[in-house]
């Protein structure tokens, strides 16, 4: 590739204390991420998707090695400042429990702006605008109990990437979801993804997922076995 | 701050997002912080109550008398109330009531009982003690007249007991100065009623200048009362002897005499007045503890329910700070609408019982304790804001701390396990 990656592990390891015995979540990862990049990071369960994720996202730091964000190393911030990074430039997908159940999905969306300091007025003008773009202007008013999954997940999609952050982490978003679901999803992410050349890295056991990715990274025991970019 | 509109808009939300929960924390900051406010101003009611109580009996706020009349007070402690004297008392802004107070026998034709005899002059005792007030009610007004000097006021319990009545006569005996007997009959003019049946069973009233007379004792004295025009808050009136400026002068024309203050006149009530100060403290305390468990182990219980939303916000950018800042919110919501009605409830209480709380059904032990038969509660603001800030704050500081507990994200809760740590 010719441009520089936006994120970038070298060497990375995490091991977790399991009694008297070390697990080694993540073991000596390399990794290079470009902008503009859809990867499905595939594998067997506790083959360490989740923690990869959390290593890059910020919420957790390496045993060793270093994540590179943008050539910054994150090892060099603060807990604060890796939470601002979060804020401003990482938008996530959870499998559950996405959205905040008092505010509506209109409010959802906005809540992430207004924390970042947008007033109020643009932080839902800005929301509205991406409610649409994921088809749920009709929706937008509704509480999370008032919607289906699938329209969660569509509102955790447009809660991850109003702010256009540069990278949007996603651990399985479509666990919960039928196939029809999780197809729509799918193509909703794409289609960001080539709009607004936003970078998606989800995590996932759905063949579905792993088919639609433009790259496929395989984990095994914390290491990566296979990667479809090499 | 931009970001405090979507907290606090977050925080209102979460707090009828369990609406029973919410009910649950609201009610026992109401139960604790109304029971703590009606208490209180129970405790400060009934202090008051003795106070008035107790500087309305004859000891007033201060009292001049020689060292040894409270041993014995008898016609042996008397002393001349000389003019220039009583020009000093005058001069000093203070009520005053000169007596002179003496064991005595009443005889009837029925019965013979020892009692107290307290020769007074009834214009002075009108706001220093009760016997003044009395007589002000019942318009009792020639009882200073020269023309009709054989009076007398009874007890109404002293009056049953001799089994005689007003406009009968009594036979009075004390010791003279000669060291003997001596004897008058006087007209009874009147019976007083008091909540204290000591009192109603065993003082009587006649007039100073006649008792004078008789015991051949002219301007002489063996007691005098005074005390401040204006009402006596509880702190005012735990002023001792020293710091009030206008007792100097008052002093210094008593060189013989002591003045002495109600604390160490009637050392059992400023004991128990003190004491139900201090209940106060006390009841703010184990109210307090009660609630702390009450609502700490509600705190910590919801926020044990909603650590995955707390995780995920965090997850999502929001500082531990910022969660802080809306459990807090949260918490001082539910501290205030608790608040906000415990202090309601106080107005309306106050404002249902003007007539105070009738305690008459326990007439012999308010009496016992030195209180009248009825309380009155009032806006006692500054007891009320003050309970309510120590409670508060108390309580804020302490749900503080499950609610930092709660946020305090090691970067993620997965770092527990981790090696480096
Ligand atoms: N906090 C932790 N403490 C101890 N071990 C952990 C912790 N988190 C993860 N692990 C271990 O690290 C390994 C990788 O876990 P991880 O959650 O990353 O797997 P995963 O690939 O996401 O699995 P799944 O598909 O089931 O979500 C597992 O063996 C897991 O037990
Ligand atoms: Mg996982």
């Amino acid at each position: 590739m010719f441009h520089s990656p936006v994120i970038e592990c070298q060497g990375v390891c995490k091991a977790f204390a399991d009694g008297d015995s070390v697990i080694k979540a993540i073991d000596q990862v390399d990794l290079e991420v470009f902008g503009g990049d859809f990867i499905c990071l595939y594998g067997a369960s506790g083959s360490g998707k989740t923690t990869l994720l959390n290593l890059i996202g910020g919420l957790d730091r390496p045993s060793s090695g270093e994540v590179f964000l943008d050539k910054h190393p994150l090892s060099h911030y603060s807990d604060d400042e890796l939470t601002d990074l979060r804020l401003h430039k990482i938008g996530f997908i959870f499998q559950s429990y996405n959205l905040v159940p008092v505010f509506s999905a209109l409010e959802n969306v906005a809540f992430i702006l207004q924390m970042q300091g947008f007033s109020n007025r643009d932080a839902l003008a800005k929301s509205e605008y991406i409610l649409q773009q994921v088809g749920l202007s009709k929706l937008m008013h509704r509480h999370p109990a008032e919607l289906s999954g699938g329209q969660q997940q569509r509102v955790a999609i447009a809660r991850a990437i109003v702010a256009q952050p540069k990278i949007v982490l996603a651990d399985e978003p479509t666990a919960n979801l039928d196939s029809k679901n999780s197809e729509q999803l799918l193509q909703l992410m794409k289609q960001l993804n080539q709009e607004l050349g936003t970078t998606f890295i989800i995590s996932s056991h759905d063949p579905q997922v792993i088919q639609a990715a433009e790259r496929k990274i395989e984990l095994a025991d914390g290491k990566i076995i296979h990667d479809s970019l090499a | 701050m931009q970001t405090s509109r979507p907290i606090l808009l977050f925080a209102w939300r979460n707090l009828w997002r369990y609406p029973k929960r919410s009910g649950i924390l609201i009610s026992v900051t109401f139960l604790g912080l109304a029971s703590i406010l009606f208490f209180n101003s129970l405790m400060l009611s009934w202090a008051n109550s003795m106070l008035d109580n107790t500087l309305n009996n004859l000891g007033a706020q201060w009292q001049i008398q020689t060292e040894q009349m409270q041993q014995n007070p008898d016609i042996e402690q008397r002393f001349l109330l000389s003019s220039e004297q009583q020009k000093t008392l005058q001069n000093s802004s203070l009520f005053w009531a000169p007596r002179l107070n003496l064991p005595a026998i009443a005889k009837s034709e029925y019965d013979t009982v020892g009692v107290n005899l307290l020769a007074v002059n009834l214009n002075r005792e009108n706001n220093v003690s009760f016997i003044g007030r009395f007589a002000e009610q019942e318009k009792i007004s020639g009882f200073n007249n020269p023309k009709h000097p054989y009076q007398l006021i009874v007890g109404k319990a002293l009056l049953d007991r001799l089994n005689t009545a007003v406009g009968r006569k009594l036979v009075l005996m004390t010791q003279g100065k000669d060291g003997k007997l001596a004897e008058i009959g006087l007209r009874i003019t009147a019976a007083f009623e008091h909540s204290d049946p000591n009192v109603e069973k065993t003082m009587l009233f006649m007039p100073l200048a006649t008792a004078q007379k008789w015991l051949l004792l002219e301007n002489q004295v063996n007691q005098i009362s005074l005390k401040n025009p204006q009402t006596l808050t509880l702190q005012e009136a735990k002023i001792t002897t020293d710091s009030v400026p206008q007792l100097e002068s008052i002093k210094q024309q008593f060189p013989q005499e002591s003045l002495l203050s109600w604390r160490d006149l009637q050392p059992y009530a400023f004991a128990s007045i003190s004491m139900m100060d201090s209940f106060n403290w006390v009841w703010l305390a184990m109210i307090g503890v009660l609630m702390l468990f009450a609502l700490l182990n509600t705190l910590y219980m919801s926020l044990y329910e909603r650590r995955t939303e707390l995780q995920r916000l965090f997850v999502l950018g929001l500082k531990p700070s910022h969660l802080r800042r809306l459990l807090l919110l949260e918490l001082l919501a539910i501290l205030s609408i608790g608040t906000a009605l415990s202090w309601a409830f106080m107005f309306a209480l106050v404002a249902s019982l003007p007539d105070g709380i009738d305690l008459s059904f326990l007439a012999e032990g308010t009496a016992w304790i030195g209180i009248s038969h009825q309380l009155f509660l009032g806006y006692d603001i500054e007891l009320w804001l003050s309970n309510t800030l120590q409670l508060i704050g108390a309580l804020l500081l302490l749900g503080a701390i499950p609610i930092w507990r709660a946020t305090r994200f090691k970067v993620l809760q997965q770092t527990r396990n981790s090696l480096e740590d």
